[in-house]
């Protein structure tokens, strides 16, 4: 990053702008006149804080702050995503506890009454929250469902569609002339009953040349309801967490202010929030409900990712591309491949050595420790080199150059 | 009579006090990004301590640490480190560093970096890393210094791959030193403690691995930043104006983060193994996790033994690592404990003071 006159200027205004909300914060929380009941200029200055105060700053937030990061390097990059998302998170905060105690001063007259309040708007929070992750109005709807799996499946789906009607390479490898131009037509006839499959018909079993595949995708549609089940039961113990640990953070705070302690800046307020949330959240997440609900999300993830693979490679192997299953199986053989080079490597090298002083150990892992087993005592005196990796090192491999020779004795055993 | 908490100043804040914070603060803040600017990765030097490269074999490195004394201890210590993070840890920064201490208290040290593992390693099992890649490692140290056995240190994870490995190879193994190490998986740990070993019953490696291949190192950070989410992810970032604002702490605080997400992905089949058999199964101690088609006793482990952990541990629980002396077959078992968490083991100055001599120590009075 370069700290040039436009980067101090933005950084400047950026402080600035936080000054003026913080400051503005404060006229909010002033206190209200003593007969305990919100005055009108508190609305008021509640109002300004939020129109002058917090949207500004975050508006400000977004458009430049980010393009400041984007000129500082990896490391430090993240770090200060990480500080300036904290002071993002910070302002929500604040604009949440002022929401809430403005709440509160407007019921507030006995202790019952604040309470209720913060139970009255703390539950309108998880209302608001619970609306956003309302899965039973979703699953109910089984077409709109249909629309949002085929937005999802459109990602990966669509390059498989719009290669296999365009692309001619692929028509003149089928045939070539009047055939391809035969294949062409199949091949509408084919885009024509693959758009049929995209509906609840998939849900039936399928027939026909398109079969195998509307099997993949009506097994995704499956795999894709469990995994949007599992997401919506774990956002709603965690949405209930973030309300939980928002009551107790606003109880926390009132105590404080029972006992006459005071917040000394929004980092004091911070820390409180980071105390009191991990507590609620750690509750969470030590209970029975919360690891089967995370396992539950996880493993339908990773289900559901396993058979969008599958569609994708269906497109992949049309085009005469390597699919991630092509790739393990070279990587497992190279892996095979390896392991065995270094073992006929030890082999070979072990009758060269002396024999070690000490007691044999216990057998290699390699394929071939049974007949290596008795030389493993001479085998741990080889040189470094010779446990490594021999793909490497052809020449090693071919010639065995590393391994001791009589004009290079090997040491005697341990001192 | 309840006095309404609002009605008595509830929140007294002091408007020139608070302005006054925020100023300094965002003074604070300038020049932090000053020092943010100035900065280039390269000036986050980590792992400082000299060191030559002694043996190689697929990804990973077995490096010696340069001895600073002229007659070191004969027996070098070789460190085995966790799969899941990088092992510079252990030398993070120069004057916070665990091998260096350890040098200037006359220790040979050996290291072992693992590498981060590609789609070859995705099929690396345990028996590659425990059989394979710390025996030939030891071979080397032994074949260097003309030795049958050297002094093993394992940390976290890399100090369970080092009890299977003691257990199989005893015959190898000098003296055995055992940091922050999971023992048994299946403790109830403390609030925020012990959450990975309840987190991962439900889980399905074989779905994980068949899905990811090599398990991601970002998807292990995440599960470990979500240990104690507000803390991790937010609290300590509080405190970044007043670091950034000095270089120094900055650069150390840099280092941290840089370790921190510097995370290598799990080799699949070893990670599947290591959580179905160790996590789920608790088989470690039940004498029930086989290896290489051999057994893994802890019984086997009959040399000294010196274990190491941190009290306020949120990763692995004391309990976890405690149980140890339940299974070992040592006579000479000693447990240590420091008032720190998993982290702190390395970068806490006080610790820093205390824990090498008291390996050093340990080692002399066992050579």
């Amino acid at each position: 990053m370069q700290w040039d006159k436009g980067t101090e200027t933005t950084m400047n205004g950026w402080l600035g702008m936080q000054e003026k909300l913080l400051k503005g914060w404060w006229d909010v929380l002033t206190p209200p006149p003593q007969n305990g009941h919100a005055s009108s200029a508190a609305n008021t200055s509640w109002e300004r804080w939020l129109t002058q105060g917090l949207e500004p700053w975050q508006a400000f937030y977004q458009g430049n702050v980010a393009t400041a990061q984007q000129m500082m390097a990896e490391v430090t990059k993240q770090a200060m995503t990480q500080f300036l998302s904290g002071q993002d998170q910070t302002q929500q905060l604040m604009r949440l506890v002022s929401e809430a105690w403005q709440a509160m001063l407007v019921k507030g007259t006995s202790p019952a009454d604040w309470q209720t309040a913060l139970f009255t708007y703390t539950e309108q929070l998880r209302q608001q929250l619970n609306a956003t992750l309302n899965s039973g109005q979703l699953l109910e709807n089984s077409a709109e469902l249909w629309r949002l799996y085929h937005d999802e499946a459109q990602k990966f789906a669509q390059p498989w569609l719009s290669a296999w009607w365009q692309m001619p390479t692929f028509m003149s490898k089928v045939g070539g002339g009047e055939r391809a131009e035969a294949t062409n037509a199949f091949m509408q006839l084919f885009q024509a009953a693959f758009e049929q499959t995209w509906g609840r018909a998939l849900l039936s079993p399928s027939i026909g040349l398109t079969r195998e595949f509307n099997e993949k995708v009506s097994k995704g549609f499956d795999l894709w309801l469990e995994n949007q089940q599992a997401l919506s039961t774990y956002q709603l113990l965690v949405s209930e967490a973030w309300v939980d640990a928002f009551q107790a953070l606003m109880q926390k705070l009132v105590a404080m202010a029972q006992k006459g302690e005071t917040i000394t800046d929004q980092r004091h307020l911070l820390r409180i929030w980071v105390e009191v949330a991990d507590e609620v959240f750690i509750e969470l997440f030590h209970s029975a409900p919360y690891a089967k609900a995370q396992s539950a999300y996880v493993n339908s993830n990773m289900a559901l990712r396993q058979q969008q693979r599958d569609l994708l490679e269906v497109w992949l192997r049309s085009n005469d591309m390597p699919t991630r299953t092509d790739l393990d199986e070279a990587h497992h053989q190279l892996y095979q491949l390896r392991k065995e080079v270094k073992a006929l490597k030890k082999t070979l090298a072990a009758p060269e050595q002396k024999p070690a002083s000490v007691a044999p150990a216990a057998p290699k892992h390699s394929p071939a420790s049974a007949t290596a087993k008795k030389r493993v005592g001479a085998a741990r005196k080889q040189t470094p080199k010779q446990g490594a990796d021999a793909v490497t090192d052809q020449s090693a491999a071919n010639n065995d150059s590393d391994a001791p020779t009589p004009a290079q004795p090997a040491p005697e055993g341990e001192a | 009579m309840f006095s309404l908490p609002w009605t008595s100043n509830p929140w007294p804040i002091e408007p020139d006090k608070v302005m006054q914070e925020v100023t300094d603060l965002n003074r604070k803040l300038l020049y932090g990004m000053e020092n943010f600017g100035k900065l280039r990765e390269e000036d986050i030097h980590i792992g400082t301590a000299p060191k030559e490269e002694v043996y190689r074999e697929d990804k990973l490195v077995l490096y010696r640490y340069t001895p600073v004394v002229k007659t070191p201890l004969k027996t070098p210590v070789l460190i085995s480190y966790a799969l899941v993070n990088r092992p510079y840890m252990v030398d993070l920064q120069e004057d916070r560093s665990i091998v260096r201490n350890l040098l200037n208290l006359g220790v040979d040290v050996y290291l072992i970096d693992w590498g981060y593992p590609g789609p070859t390693e995705r099929w690396l099992t345990l028996d590659d890393y425990i059989n394979g890649y710390i025996d030939n490692c030891v071979d080397a140290i032994c074949q260097k210094h003309d030795l049958a056995q050297v002094n093993l240190l394992g940390i976290c994870q890399g100090g369970t791959f080092s009890l299977c490995y003691a257990a199989l190879h005893p015959e190898k193994i000098k003296n055995l030193i055992a940091m922050v190490t999971p023992v048994d998986f299946h403790v109830k740990g403390a609030a925020g403690c012990g959450l990975l070993n309840s987190w991962v019953q439900g889980m399905d490696p074989d779905a994980m691995v068949e899905t990811f291949g090599n398990i991601p190192g970002d998807f292990m950070n995440y599960g470990y930043l979500m240990l104690r989410p507000f803390a991790l992810n937010v609290g300590k970032y509080i405190d970044l104006p007043e670091i950034a604002s000095d270089e120094t702490k900055l650069l150390n605080f840099l280092r941290m983060e840089k370790w921190i997400f510097d995370s290598p992905a799990q080799a699949g089949e070893a990670w599947r193994h290591f959580v179905r058999d160790f996590y789920q199964g608790n088989k470690l101690i039940k004498g029930e996790v086989e290896i290489g088609g051999r057994r893994v006793d802890l019984a086997n482990i009959t040399m000294p033994v010196l274990n190491l952990y941190a009290e306020q541990d949120h990763l692995v629980p004391p309990s976890s690592t405690v149980a140890l002396e339940n299974f070992v077959g040592a006579k000479d078992y000693t447990v240590h404990s420091f008032p720190t968490g998993h982290i702190g083991m390395y970068v806490s100055g006080k610790v820093q003071k205390d824990l090498p001599p008291l390996i050093a120590n340990w080692l002399k009075a066992r050579k």
